[in-house]
């Protein structure tokens, strides 16, 4: 499902974060946001699946839309936050068994089969690239795995709630290269079934995942596009800049 | 340089005499009671009555014992849910109400009232008003406000102590609150909570002001009976010492109570480790 941002502002406390950002995140596709850190795009992310609003002061104007349905028309954020996952920057296990993690959010939507569950889970392992390391661990504690596994086993849980849309927030920015390798092969396949918005510091990353680029700078929009147009025509001077690491 | 190195080690002196006196305080007092109370401590002591006359000069403080033990668990069966009922809405639903800052400041200042207050208190709910009369009721009810605060304080630790990412990333794949309270955050707490329920069932049992107006008795069976005074080992001692019936006697009941709140302050404190352990 196609994701879009209309005039969307959000802070916390008052002081403004995201400034009037208008975006599209194109459908079954790998959507990058690069920018310098602290211009707003974990603010960005988490508004898109309503977490921000746990947070204190958290206030926004605007709108997002997931198709054709308002992220913020729903009361209850739950419903929109199955449908819109989120993969944060440290990999986070819960202290539950490995399975367990894959069927979290499964078992509450109220999934009670066995047999139904464990293929559940198998499936979101496979799909996340993990099942071959853990097939034979499903129950040891999910803290047993390493870094890279856990956010491999973050991603199967995301996708174990159904989700229409992926949001990962530097995903590989504590991970080694040969994890980072994995997880960047996993959202390659991937992408082509479910949207992707992907953010990274790495730009070495985004030109190796991206369909599309968006640069963010200080809470607004500078300039976004395909890859190719992003990395080899920008048209912004601090594009350029920032993509040729002047930023 | 010399003079920063000279007062590192003024502080680390300081802090290791610091530690040192507390040992040393702690050491005299089990030594004391040991050596005072240890002659009277047999099976005898522990499971036979007080006899005598005055009662208590021997025998010994079975009867004691069992009020304590009733008494505490009376306090924590009727404090403990409430409590942590409080603690869990402090932390994970309340967040941002108001409602959340006046329960804090209630159980602030539930804290700071002396416990012979509370024990008045008791006495006019639970002993004239409910019509309990001066009984094992009324004092493990007062006892059980007293320890109120105690145990949501505590409680609210364990949870705030939980990682908050498992908040974030529970309720970021849609679920409720509550699912996630019930599978996550409350196991996770549990030691934490456990090991505070512990604490107040030691100071619950350490308490006098509270049951010697609701509860205690210079003598009583050890029925069990709820709407009947009983005897417990604060009081007990208490009478022994102040009313000079039998130093040693006394002297004995006070290591025993001492051993017990041991007792429950080690295992909590071994709970709290546990945690510390685990994920
Ligand atoms: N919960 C919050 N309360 C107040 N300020 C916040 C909060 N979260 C983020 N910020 C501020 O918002 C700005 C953008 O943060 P963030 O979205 O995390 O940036 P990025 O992910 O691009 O590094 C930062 O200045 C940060 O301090
Ligand atoms: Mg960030």
């Amino acid at each position: 499902m196609a994701l879009y941002v209309k005039n969307f502002s959000a802070g916390f406390a008052g002081h403004q974060i995201l400034k009037t950002v208008t975006l599209r995140f194109k459908k079954n596709q790998i959507n990058v946001i690069v920018g310098p850190s602290g211009c707003g795009k974990t603010t960005l992310l988490k508004s898109i699946n309503r977490t921000a609003e746990m947070e204190k002061g958290f206030s926004f104007s605007g709108e997002i839309r997931l198709g054709k349905e308002n992220v913020y028309a729903n009361q209850d954020p739950s419903v929109i936050r199955r449908k819109i996952g989120l993969v944060f920057q440290t990999p986070v296990a819960l202290p539950l068994s490995i399975k367990e993690n894959v069927l979290f959010g499964p078992r509450y939507f109220g999934c009670r089969d066995k047999p139904k569950l464990a293929t559940v889970a198998e499936h979101c392992l496979q799909r996340a690239g993990l099942w071959a390391e853990v097939k034979d661990k499903l129950d040891l504690p999910a803290r047993t795995l390493s870094g890279g596994q856990k956010q491999r086993l973050a991603i199967a849980r995301a996708l174990a709630a159904e989700p229409e849309v992926l949001l990962l927030d530097e995903p590989c920015s504590s991970l080694d290269p040969a994890s980072t390798k994995l997880i960047e092969a996993l959202l390659l396949d991937l992408a082509g079934q479910l949207t992707i918005v992907l953010v990274t510091h790495n730009l070495f990353q985004a030109n190796r995942v991206a369909h599309e680029v968006i640069f963010l700078m200080d809470g607004q929009v500078i300039e976004s596009g395909s890859r190719d147009q992003m990395f080899s025509h920008p048209e912004q001077a601090e594009t350029k800049a920032f993509f040729s690491g002047l930023l | 340089m010399n003079w920063r190195h000279g007062q590192d080690r003024l502080w680390l002196a300081a802090f290791w005499g610091a530690g040192l006196l507390i040992l040393l305080i702690l050491g005299s007092i089990l030594s004391c009671l040991l050596i005072k109370g240890g002659p009277a401590l047999s099976l005898d002591f522990l499971t036979t009555g007080p006899k005598g006359t005055p009662l208590g000069i021997s025998g010994g403080i079975l009867p004691c014992l069992k009020g304590t033990i009733s008494l505490m668990a009376i306090a924590l069966t009727a404090a403990a849910f409430p409590g942590i009922v409080t603690a869990v809405y402090l932390v994970e639903f309340g967040e941002h109400s108001r409602l959340k800052n006046i329960i804090n400041l209630t159980v602030q200042c539930m804290a700071g009232i002396p416990s012979i207050v509370t024990g008045l208190f008791g006495y006019a709910l639970f002993v004239v008003y409910s019509g309990f009369g001066i009984s094992l009721l009324a004092g493990g009810l007062s006892l059980g406000i007293m320890v109120f605060p105690v145990i949501v304080v505590t409680a609210r630790d364990a949870l705030l102590g939980v990682n908050p990412l498992y908040r974030l990333t529970g309720l970021s794949l849609g679920v409720s609150r509550r699912y996630l309270l019930v599978r996550v955050i409350l196991p996770q707490a549990l030691p934490g909570i456990l090991s505070g329920l512990l604490l107040a069932a030691g100071y619950a049992a350490g308490a006098t002001a509270p049951i010697m107006v609701t509860a205690a008795a210079i003598s009583a069976g050890s029925s069990g009976n709820l709407f009947t005074p009983v005897m417990a080992l604060p009081y007990h001692l208490y009478i022994l010492f102040s009313q000079h019936i039998s130093l040693e006697n006394a002297y004995g009941t006070a290591l025993v109570l001492v051993l017990l709140l041991l007792l429950l302050n080690t295992t909590a404190l071994w709970l709290r480790r546990i945690k510390e352990k685990g994920a």
